[in-house]
């Protein structure tokens, strides 16, 4: 009994966990804007980014090792690279790009179907929520074919990264799912 | 192991010949369009511009890349090296191109609007690129641009030396107040706007392009130095500099024993009638810039007018300390400007 209720303890008050997330998307998705929104609280003025970025981002006991990698088409062939070890993918999808969500969907199963992924969850962060011509997370949903996926754990989350909602809710269930493990 | 090394090495070698290849296509389209003039757009002066807009057709660099692609109902960022261009899209940005699309979109700009080289500051460039691409403001039938509202609302009427001192002081507010950036910036046009009309006013026989020199321009340079040296306090981010005949004077180098901070150990003296200012930069390439734009400012005489600006600024002393302290929170930032002989007077465009 002891023994269970100082493990309770450890698990809850002492124990950092370190997860490692890779956060990926088509360019101009939104990816370096969430990462420095989550690390900063602030919304910065970004660049494409060629190469990655990495923050550590500590929420509710976790701490994120975020990995932010460029996405323009030729750089895409390197994300695999940085599969390894990778716990949670955070698929970042611009909701207002009615012309690339079929493009997005490809890039996104294309991933998961590399056997490093396999056990990794999946968290899509549906983000430019607040633009007019914004798709729901239903129809998100429907598009990117979530629905057809088997044995994978996965969420979409409706997002807006420079007024930073749907942000700390899509961290949320991704300690959620973890801290069953 | 080794294999799967030697496969992937193969495969960035083919990656690396089709990436010459398209450099080659997009270098040749790319001195199409520059071939005739030099500056045709921000991004020319940059050594690479490595982006484009596939809506628009214009060839950008990677930093106003950053400020396109936030303008998604206009413009569609892609890089020419890194992105897979469709040929459609390679053959409407043969078609148009900066020269081209800069006729459209640049056919109207005013006289006195501030145009930003790939030197200035971010607001101005940003502001630049969303006045030109998104808002349309300098196209053939834009209308009436509102920093010319100014012109017979707000100043026309006011005798030209108390118009110009409330101008300074609502510039010196825009800034300390947190102005939204496209104000900040149609107000240095208004302000421009003005001068522009007093001048045509004043001499009405010169061209626009002569009184255009005339007006308030931006910082000749703009960047971090730190203070150093005895610790009696001066105003922050000001120091005047005057006429060299008139006692003042830059050196490079710093008095025996001055503390130097980290990295920032090239130092800079500046003397003038009062006592001595010392300041350090981070490399000797900065510091020739400063001591360069200095003695610039040192070695022009000062106009008449620039004698009152000088009063007018000083008494409104407080307002302006609580500008720079907004600025540069825990270094000094200098700004000279290069129509007075005061660092912070001018509008501070950032």
């Amino acid at each position: 009994m002891g023994i269970l209720f100082s493990r309770l303890f450890y698990r809850l008050y002492i124990c950092k966990r370190d997860i490692r997330i890779l956060m990926v998307g088509l360019d101009a998705a939104g990816k370096t804007t969430i990462l420095y929104k989550l690390k900063l609280g602030e919304v910065v003025s970004t660049l494409p980014t060629i190469g990655f970025n990495v923050e550590r981002v500590d929420y509710k006991n976790i701490s994120f090792t975020v990995w932010d990698v460029g996405g323009q088409t030729k750089i895409r062939s390197l994300w695999k690279y940085y599969f390894q070890f990778t716990q949670a993918l955070i698929f970042v999808v611009d909701s207002s790009d009615h012309e690339r969500i079929e493009t997005a969907a490809e890039e996104l199963h294309m991933m998961l179907a590399e056997d490093e992924m396999r056990d990794a969850i999946l968290l899509v962060l549906a983000n430019k929520q607040d633009l007019p011509k914004a798709m729901s997370t239903q129809e998100l949903t429907d598009r990117l074919g979530l629905h057809k996926m088997r044995g994978r754990q996965w969420f979409v989350q409706g997002a807006c990264a420079v007024q930073g909602s749907g942000l700390y809710e899509g961290l949320d269930w991704l300690s959620d799912q973890l801290s069953k493990r | 192991m080794a294999m799967h090394k030697y496969r992937e090495t193969g495969k960035q070698r083919q990656a690396y010949k089709e990436r010459k290849i398209i450099d080659h296509e997009w270098s040749a389209l790319w001195l199409n369009n520059t071939k005739s003039t030099v500056v045709i757009s921000l991004c020319m002066l940059v050594s690479d511009p490595e982006w484009g807009s596939c809506s628009v057709g214009v060839f950008i660099c990677l930093s106003c890349s950053g400020v396109h692609r936030n303008i998604t109902n206009i413009s569609k960022v892609k890089s020419l090296r890194l992105s897979h261009w469709e040929d459609l899209e390679v053959q409407f940005m043969s078609e148009r191109g900066n020269e081209v699309m800069k006729a459209v979109y640049e056919a109207n700009v005013p006289v006195y609007y501030y145009k930003p080289t790939h030197k200035d500051c971010a607001v101005l460039k940003e502001q630049w690129i969303r006045a030109k691409y998104d808002r349309q403001e300098f196209m053939e039938n834009s209308g009436k641009p509102v920093y010319e509202d100014g012109i017979d609302q707000r100043w026309y009427t006011d005798e030209e030396g108390a118009g110009q001192r409330t101008v300074s002081q609502q510039t010196i507010r825009s800034f300390s107040e947190g102005w939204h950036a496209q104000e900040i910036v149609d107000w240095f046009n208004s302000i421009r706007a003005v001068q522009l009309h007093y001048l045509q006013v004043a001499f009405p026989g010169a061209s626009d392009t002569e009184l255009k020199t005339k007006l308030t321009r931006n910082f000749l340079k703009e960047g971090y130095m730190e203070k150093t040296g005895p610790r009696d306090a001066f105003a922050k981010g000001e120091v005047f500099l005057g006429y060299r005949d008139h006692g003042y004077s830059v050196a490079a180098g710093l008095p025996a024993g001055t503390h130097c901070n980290g990295s920032w150990q090239q130092g800079i003296t500046i003397q003038t009638p009062d006592r001595s200012y010392l300041f350090t930069c981070q490399s000797e390439a900065e510091q020739k810039e400063w001591m360069s734009v200095f003695n610039t400012l040192i070695n022009t005489p000062m106009s008449p007018r620039e004698y009152t600006e000088v009063v007018t600024v000083r008494s409104h002393r407080p307002v302006r300390d609580k500008l720079t302290d907004t600025f540069a929170p825990t270094r000094e930032r200098e700004r000279a400007a290069d129509t007075t002989h005061s660092i912070s007077e001018k509008p501070g465009l950032d």
